[in-house]
Formats: structure tokens, C-alpha cells, sequence
């Protein structure tokens, strides 16, 4: 189960073009094809084992396609691809191992934090890469990605559904 | 472990790892448990700290082996937030090891011994921050709750009164302190949810359950008004909307149900068969099988869906507890088809069948007992999981996240068929 040290850290380049902001990316998953859009952060990693910055995709419900090809990425080590746009104009295309799922701790609020005061209302899970292999493609365009398909019941945490006031429905 | 793995090569490793886990046990090493006192896994006030102070364990069980003045941590959380309920300090057979790696940064799960090689890195259930502050009555929130990485789990009475006349579930050991006013306070449980919605985005479920109260004009009704109560003040925060909870309590009749609807904002009701076999079931839970009744209970349960709607009504088998001596069934072969009988059952009628893996207690009628093979809890939680998902249902308030008991239900997040 453990690839500790089978991987790169984040390049520079990679991380000054992220910085503090949050991306939108076009994401690949096991099980699905095409992309599926998700956001693309840059956060302090849960451990040293690939340095001390990963790539976090935070996904707002996750009884969804997105999260169930995440889910099998990180179950049985199937890669994900992930193609972002970022601020400074350059394009890049990681492929990467799903090494995590955070729904509590210093990680998920860390990304839940940055989400909100984007103007995201909620995030259901944070996902930690683990980079197999990072580079800047041509073009400035993010491939067409299909927003994540939506379970019956949506996914908000209680502090959110306190100020609307209970489930809708 | 790897063959464990290489056994089940399509089976979820963590969901695997899980039933391994809970099978064989864990304990901490030196480091790990030194770790695990800091501020961001502090699970628990420690009575030095704080008069009064208490670990997380609002069932009451009573527990061996723990260090004094040390801070037991909560419950694992594997790479996939998997959760995994240890019983720290008890004594197992050949159980895992956590240790820690401080140039890593993180927590490492061992075979056995410090030695050994990592096979993974875990987590543990963040200290939550409710933990160390007081109700407006002073009472410390940590003593009122179980906290899950998502989940906040409330008592209302800690009192089981099957207890009293030797008629308790023999696989249970819950409530066994016995206070002088089992009653928790409506209001402290306002106060702790109200406090645990500061803290942003850290649960998605609340939950209530509690000892059984069949006292009243007809049976249980003290202990539903007590749940309303109860239940009022968990949801004031939320407007009379409805909001995810789940109440766990005996089997009640319609109209009792439809006060605790129509009264409440809660999404859920489960009502726990705990084993499905006929024999059984009057032997390992007399109390229910004397107040209530097993067909009764069953028809209860399914007779809930019309309250509270399609896939919100749950139970559960103590998957395990079938088996124990004397008098369980014969073998596991046997014990998995009686389970997913029930399951089968219960899918037929809208309900979701759920199980938990029996740990067995000291202080329980059961004592200690040898437990199933891991194999068996791999193909129940196949077995259980195929079930529901063919009948298009999910645990949306006991799932991974909202509850992390059931390995059958971890299953789910993979099954797009589950929620399509």
C-alpha cells in the first residue's frame, strides 16, 4: 500500500504559477472518460514524503463520478490526470497518484478556508496528489470538462445548513 | 496484510485493512502515544487539566490498559479517511502497531513491532474544538459526546434499564457506570451542537441515541418524549428545517414515530435488529425479544419506511455475535447466509441492513469470545453492499462519512449504481 518516496515534489515553476490561489482544472479519472472540472490548490503537504507542498483537488460532493474515479485512484493506485490553466497564463498537465482523502484536519480546513473565501459554499472532501510527472503544454485553453453528476441528497456541512436554514426539499 | 491483499485483490485494500484492524486490535507506541497528547490530537480533557475532565465516551464503556494521565487518542483514520474504531488499551492477540515518524511527520502503521516496515501511514480523528469547553451548566462537552471525523454521536440516557433485571443484550456493554440521573439535559446538547458549529466545516451528522427506557402509560413512551425533547434542541440552530440525524432507539410503534416525524427535523431512524435469527435472537437480546418481540420488531421496522421515506429507515446486525458459544450457528458459511437473509430482506422493504463487526467485552454476558475471520467481514460486506446497491440504496446518514462503523457501506463510494 505504501509508495513513500515513489514520487516528485511539486516543481517551482508549477508552484509560483498556483501560489495561494484556486484553479480550475480539468481532472481525469479511473472509470470515466473525459474531464470532469474540480478546483486545483496548492497546499502545505500532510507529510514529508514528497516534500513539503502537494496539489490538492477540492471536491465539493463527493457521491459524484469525480469522486468515485478519485476514490479508485487512490484505492488501487490508478493515476489521474489533471490539466489546469493557471493565473499567470501557463497551461500544465500533472499526472498524478491520489495519496489522500482529508475530511477533518489541518489539510481539509486549510482548503475548505480558501474555497469559501473564493465564494465556493462548500467542500465535501480534499484529495492530495502525490506528482508522478508535471509539465506546461501549448495553448492557454483547459480541455471541455463536464461539471460532476449530483447524488439525491446534496452534501453540506452542518454550519452551512444552519445558515439556510435546514435541507432544502 | 499482503496476503490479506493478494487474497481479495478487488476488494477495497483500506475497507480490508479496516476489518484487520478491528479484528486484531492496535496499540500505540511511545512515540505515537506522545504525539498524540499535543493540541491538534488531544482526544479528551485530561483531569489535571480540567476537574472533571473525561475522555470521549458517551456510551459509557468501561475500558483497561490505559496509561494514567495520558489522553487515549479517537479512533484511526486510514489514507482514505477510512475509519477505524480501536479499542485502546484492551488486550489482543497480535494486534498492529502505530508508531510515529517525526522526520516523516506522520503516523506509520506497523505488523507488530517498531521494527517492522510501514505498511501505511495513518491519521487519527483531529482534536475537535468543542473539547475542553463547559456547557452554560458546566458541564464539559467532551463527557457529553463521541466524535467521528464528521459525526457527533449524543446520549440522552445512560441508563439501560434491560440492565436491571439481567435482560440485556450478551453482546453489550454499554451504560454499565450507571449514574445517579442518566438523563442528559436538553439543553447541554443545544449548547455543544451550537458550539460545534463554530468550527467550520467539521461535521456533516448528527446522531442520538441512548440506554433503553420502556417506561410509561405504554412502552416507551418516557423515552420518546425524552428524544423529542432532545432531539428540538439538537435542531434549534437550524430554523425548523430538517437537518442530517440520525436517532437510534428500539423498534416503535407507527404513531410514536410519526410524533418523533412530525416533531423533529431529523432524516433518520434506525432501529437495531442485532441478529436476525429467530432462536437467536430471543437468546442474546431478551429484553427486546420480552418488551417488544422479533416479528414485531422486524414489522415495526418496515412498517417506519412510511414515516420517514425510502432508504432513511436503518438496522443492523452485530455480525459476529451469531456466532458466539454456546448456541450460536454452527459456521460461518451458515452465519453469512442467516445475514444477508436479512439483509435481502430488509433491501425488499425499503430499509437499509447495515452491520458492524462485534468486538467482543469483558463486561458483557458474552465476555470474551474468538471473533470471525476477517474473511467472513469481507464477504459480508460484499454480500451486504450488492444487496442494497441492487435495490438502489445508500446510507446517506451512515455512510464512510457519517458514520464509519460499517465496512459494507464503505463500499459505496466506488458503486455510482448506489446514488445514480
Amino acid at each position: 500500500m505504501l509508495g513513500v518516496g515513489d514520487f516528485l515534489p511539486v516543481g517551482e515553476e508549477l508552484a509560483a504559477a498556483l501560489g495561494d490561489g484556486v484553479a480550475r482544472a480539468a481532472v481525469t479519472v479511473p472509470g470515466h472518460d473525459g474531464a470532469i472540472a474540480c478546483d486545483l490548490l496548492l497546499v502545505r503537504a500532510s507529510d514529508a514524503g514528497a516534500g513539503k507542498l502537494a496539489l490538492v483537488l477540492a471536491v465539493r460532493e463527493e457521491r459524484t463520478d469525480l469522486g468515485a474515479g478519485l476514490v479508485r485512484g487512490l484505492w488501487y493506485d490508478a493515476p489521474v490526470e489533471v490539466r489546469a490553466c493557471l493565473g499567470d497564463g501557463t497551461s500544465w498537465l500533472v499526472v498524478a497518484r491520489v495519496w489522500r482523502c482529508c475530511i477533518a484536519g489541518r489539510l481539509f480546513s486549510d482548503v475548505l478556508g480558501r474555497e469559501r473565501t473564493a465564494g465556493t459554499e462548500d467542500v465535501a472532501s480534499a484529495w492530495e496528489l502525490r506528482v508522478l510527472g508535471a509539465r506546461r503544454v501549448e495553448g492557454s485553453d483547459v480541455p471541455a470538462a463536464v461539471e460532476p453528476s449530483r447524488a439525491p441528497r446534496e452534501e453540506l456541512h452542518l454550519d452551512v445548513l444552519a445558515r439556510r436554514g435546514g435541507l432544502s426539499g | 496484510m499482503e496476503r490479506l491483499l493478494s487474497e481479495h485483490p478487488s476488494f477495497s485494500p483500506f475497507a480490508l485493512l479496516k476489518i484487520s484492524m478491528t479484528c486484531h486490535g492496535a496499540r500505540l507506541s511511545r512515540r505515537a502515544l506522545e504525539r498524540l497528547q499535543e493540541p491538534d490530537y488531544r482526544f479528551g480533557t485530561p483531569e489535571a487539566a480540567s476537574p472533571g475532565g473525561a475522555a470521549s465516551n458517551s456510551f459509557d464503556i468501561e475500558f483497561e490498559g490505559r496509561p494514567a494521565g495520558l489522553v487515549m487518542p479517537g479512533a484511526v483514520l486510514l489514507r482514505d479517511s477510512t475509519f477505524v474504531y480501536v479499542n485502546w488499551g484492551e488486550t489482543y492477540e497480535d494486534p498492529f502497531l502505530v508508531d510515529y515518524d517525526p522526520e516523516l511527520g506522520a503516523f506509520l502503521l506497523r505488523e507488530s513491532l517498531e521494527g517492522d516496515p510501514a505498511i501505511d501511514v495513518v491519521d487519527f480523528v483531529p482534536r475537535p474544538a468543542i473539547f475542553g469547553r463547559r456547557t452554560s451548566r458546566g458541564t464539559l462537552m467532551d463527557s457529553l459526546v463521541d466524535v467521528r471525523p464528521q459525526k457527533l454521536i449524543f446520549t440522552a440516557y445512560r441508563r439501560c434499564r434491560f440492565w436491571e433485571g439481567g435482560e440485556q443484550c450478551l453482546f453489550c456493554a454499554f451504560f454499565t457506570k450507571d449514574p445517579a440521573d442518566p438523563a442528559v439535559d436538553p439543553e447541554d446538547l443545544y449548547e455543544t451542537v451550537h458550539a460545534a458549529l463554530e468550527e467550520p466545516g467539521r461535521y456533516s451528522e448528527l446522531y442520538l441515541s441512548g440506554g433503553t427506557d420502556y417506561s410509561g402509560s405504554e412502552p416507551f413512551e418516557n423515552e420518546v418524549e425524552r428524544y423529542i425533547r432532545c432531539l428540538r434542541a439538537m435542531g434549534r440552530d437550524f430554523s425548523g428545517g430538517r437537518f442530517p440525524c440520525q436517532l437510534m432507539a428500539p423498534a416503535y410503534p407507527r404513531h410514536l414515530l410519526e410524533r418523533i416525524r412530525r416533531e423533529t427535523g431529523i432524516t433518520a431512524y434506525g432501529a437495531d435488529i442485532e441478529v436476525w435469527d429467530r432462536r437467536l435472537f430471543e437468546s442474546l437480546c431478551p429484553g427486546k425479544a420480552r418488551v417488544v418481540g422479533r416479528d414485531e420488531w422486524v414489522r415495526r421496522t418496515v412498517d417506519a419506511v412510511e414515516v420517514f421515506g425510502r432508504g432513511n429507515v436503518y438496522t443492523q446486525v452485530v455480525a459476529g455475535a451469531e456466532l458466539a458459544r454456546p448456541g450460536g450457528l454452527p459456521s460461518e458459511s451458515a452465519a453469512l447466509a442467516s445475514n444477508l437473509e436479512a439483509c435481502e430482506f430488509f433491501a425488499e422493504h425499503d430499509v437499509n441492513c447495515m452491520f458492524i463487526i462485534w468486538r467482543p467485552h469483558r463486561r458483557a454476558l458474552l465476555g470474551w469470545q474468538e471473533i470471525p475471520s476477517v474473511d467472513y467481514y469481507v464477504r459480508l460486506a460484499e454480500g451486504f453492499h450488492d444487496i442494497r446497491a441492487a435495490h438502489g440504496l445508500f446510507s446517506a446518514d451512515d455512510d464512510y462519512k457519517t458514520c464509519g462503523n460499517h465496512p459494507c457501506a464503505d463500499l459505496e463510494r466506488t458503486d455510482e449504481r448506489c446514488w445514480a
